[in-house]
C-alpha cells in the first residue's frame, strides 16, 4: 500500500498555539477520519497541507511530491471543501463553476452535472440564497468533477443538521467506491467517522494523541464503570483519565483486554466510542 | 492567468453600468473644469478603474474567496499578475466609455461634449492609476482589502487633488519654468517618458507585491 499523504515532524507556532512535530500518513484508497477538539490544530494542518500557511519545519508530501515544490501539479488532483464556503456569493452555481473549471486540467462536465441533479441544486439560484447544506453540496460537487484523487475536507458536517449530514457521509460513502481515491475528513463530530472512516488521527492541542486504524481503536479502547473502592494507585495507571463522581467513577482505557482481566467481576466493562475516547483523552491531557 | 483576470471581469458585471452612469455624472460635472474635458477624459476614466480595482479585491476579500483562489492549481505569482494585468483593462474599459459617451453626447449637439480625447489624456489616466496601484496592490496583498478599506482613500485622493491641481497650475501659471519646460516638450516624448516610467514602477511594484504574496498567511 503506498501512502497517498505523508505528513513528517510538521511544526507550526503561532503566538498561543503549537502545532508540535506532527507526523502521520493516509494510505491510498482510505478513509482517515482528523479529529480533535477545537482549536487542536485540525484546520492549521489543513491549511498547512494546501499551503494556505507557511510551516516551520517538517515535511508534507502528497502523491509522493513535496507540498510546495510540485503545489501546482498536487492541486490539479486535490478536490476540497471547507468548513465555510468561500464563494463569490453574488454569482450563481454554474457561474461559480465556470470560474473554477479553467483552472482544472481535467474538469468534467458531464460528471458536475449529474451531481447538480442528484443533489437537487438550483442551478440558476445566486449563491447568497442557498441554504448552508446546499452550499457544503455545492463544494463537494466543485470537489469532484476534476478527478481528484485526494478529498480534503476541513469540518465539512459543522453546522449541518442530522439529514444533511447523513446524506453528505452517503455521497462519500459511494465516493470511496472508487479504490483510488481517499479522504482527509477533519471533524469533531466523531460519530460522522464511525460509518466511513478507514484510519482515525486524533491530535490534542496540537500533539498527536494517535493514528491507527479505527477497528483497532475501536477493539483495543474501553470504558470501565463501578464502585469508587475499586480505584488504588494500581489500578489508576491503567487509565488514561478518570471521571469520579459520588457514586462511582467511569475511566477510559487504552487495553480493554487488561482491563478485563483486573477488573474481573467488579466493574462494568463496555467499548469505547470515538466520542469517550476524545473525551477522556482531552480531559486526561487537561 | 487570463482565467483570473475574466473571474474579475465576471463578478463585477453589476458594476458595469454603475460605472457607465458615474461616468456621465461626471461629464456634467465637472464639464466647468479647464481644460474643457477634464471631467470626462481624465477624472472619470480614473474614478471608474479606482471602482474596477478596488471592487475586484472587494468580492475577493469578501467572502475570503481567496483561500478557494489558493487551495485551486494556480501559482500565488499569478494571483498578483492578473491584478496588475487587469489594471490596463479597467483603463480601457473606463476609456472606452468616456469615448462612447463623448461621441453620443457630440452627436446630440451638447456643447459641453463638443471635445474629443487626446493622446495626453490617455496618459495621464493611465499615469495617475498606475501610481495609485502601484501604491495600492503592495498594501492589498499584504493586509487585504478590509484592513485597508479607509486608507485605499488617501492614495487615491491624493492623486486625483494632484492632477487636478497640476492642470489648473499650469494653465494659471504659464510662465513658470517648469511648465514652459513641459509645454516646449512635444506631446509625444512627454507621454512617451510617462509610459516609460509608469511600465517602470508598476513592474517594481509587481515585484514586492508577489514577494508578499507568496509569504501570506490565510
Amino acid at each position: 500500500m503506498d501512502n497517498i499523504l505523508e505528513i513528517q515532524n510538521l511544526s507550526k507556532s503561532y503566538k498561543n498555539f503549537t502545532l508540535d512535530n506532527l507526523s502521520f500518513n493516509v494510505e491510498r484508497g482510505s478513509v482517515m477520519g482528523f479529529i480533535g477538539p477545537n482549536g487542536a490544530g485540525k484546520s492549521t494542518t489543513i491549511k498547512l497541507i494546501m499551503n494556505l500557511v507557511k510551516k516551520d519545519s517538517g515535511n508534507i508530501n502528497i502523491f509522493g511530491l513535496d507540498n510546495l515544490k510540485h503545489e501546482k501539479e498536487i492541486k490539479e488532483k486535490i478536490g476540497f471543501v471547507y468548513d465555510e464556503n468561500y464563494f463569490y456569493e453574488e454569482l450563481n452555481i454554474i457561474e461559480m463553476k465556470n470560474i473554477l473549471q479553467p483552472f482544472y486540467k481535467s474538469w468534467n462536465d458531464t460528471l458536475f452535472e449529474k451531481y447538480i441533479k442528484e443533489f437537487e441544486l438550483p442551478k440558476k439560484n445566486k449563491i447568497k440564497n442557498l441554504s448552508k447544506g446546499m452550499k457544503m453540496k455545492l463544494s463537494l460537487a466543485l470537489a469532484l468533477c476534476h478527478n481528484a484523487e485526494l478529498i480534503i475536507m476541513d469540518e465539512p458536517t459543522s453546522g449541518l443538521d442530522p439529514v444533511f449530514r447523513s446524506e453528505l457521509l452517503d455521497i462519500l460513502y459511494n465516493v470511496i467506491q472508487d479504490e483510488n481515491v481517499s479522504i482527509f475528513f477533519s471533524t469533531h463530530i466523531t460519530t460522522d467517522l464511525e460509518k466511513i472512516a478507514d484510519y482515525i488521527t486524533f491530535i490534542n492541542k496540537g500533539k498527536l494523541v494517535f493514528s491507527q486504524p479505527k477497528d483497532e481503536i475501536i477493539e483495543n479502547y474501553g470504558l470501565v464503570k463501578g464502585d469508587k473502592e475499586l480505584l488504588d494507585s494500581d489500578t489508576r495507571r491503567e487509565f488514561v483519565s478518570i471521571k469520579e463522581t459520588s457514586f462511582g467513577f467511569e475511566a477510559l482505557t487504552k487495553d480493554i483486554v487488561n482491563a478485563r482481566k483486573i477488573f474481573k467481576g467488579k466493574g462494568l466493562i463496555e467499548r469505547a466510542s470515538l466520542e469517550d475516547i476524545m473525551v477522556y483523552t482531552v480531559r486526561g491531557n487537561g | 492567468m487570463f482565467n483570473l483576470v475574466i473571474k474579475d471581469i465576471v463578478i463585477q458585471k453589476k458594476n458595469f453600468l454603475l460605472t457607465f452612469f458615474y461616468t456621465v455624472f461626471f461629464s456634467f460635472t465637472f464639464s466647468s473644469f479647464k481644460p474643457i474635458g477634464l471631467g470626462l477624459y481624465v477624472l472619470a476614466p480614473i474614478v471608474v478603474s479606482f471602482m474596477f480595482i478596488s471592487n475586484a479585491a472587494n468580492y475577493d476579500d469578501k467572502n475570503k474567496c481567496e483561500l478557494v483562489l489558493n487551495s485551486l492549481p494556480i501559482k500565488r505569482a499569478d494571483i498578483v499578475i492578473s491584478k496588475y494585468i487587469s489594471i490596463f483593462l479597467y483603463v480601457i474599459i473606463s476609456i472606452t466609455y468616456s469615448v462612447l459617451i463623448g461621441f453620443i453626447g457630440k452627436t446630440a449637439g451638447l456643447s459641453i461634449y463638443n471635445i474629443s480625447i487626446s493622446s495626453f489624456n490617455i496618459i495621464s489616466v493611465l499615469t495617475s492609476i498606475c501610481i495609485f496601484s502601484c501604491i495600492f496592490f503592495p498594501l492589498y496583498f499584504k493586509f487585504g482589502i478590509i484592513k485597508i478599506q479607509m486608507l485605499i482613500l488617501i492614495p487615491f485622493m491624493l492623486i486625483f487633488s494632484l492632477t487636478v491641481l497640476a492642470i489648473k497650475y499650469a494653465i494659471e501659471n504659464p510662465n513658470n519654468i517648469l511648465v514652459q519646460k513641459l509645454t516646449n516638450t512635444s506631446i509625444f516624448t512627454l507621454n512617451f517618458l510617462a509610459l516609460v516610467i509608469c511600465l517602470i514602477i508598476l513592474l517594481i511594484s509587481l515585484m514586492i507585491s508577489i514577494r508578499i504574496y507568496k509569504n501570506r498567511e490565510f
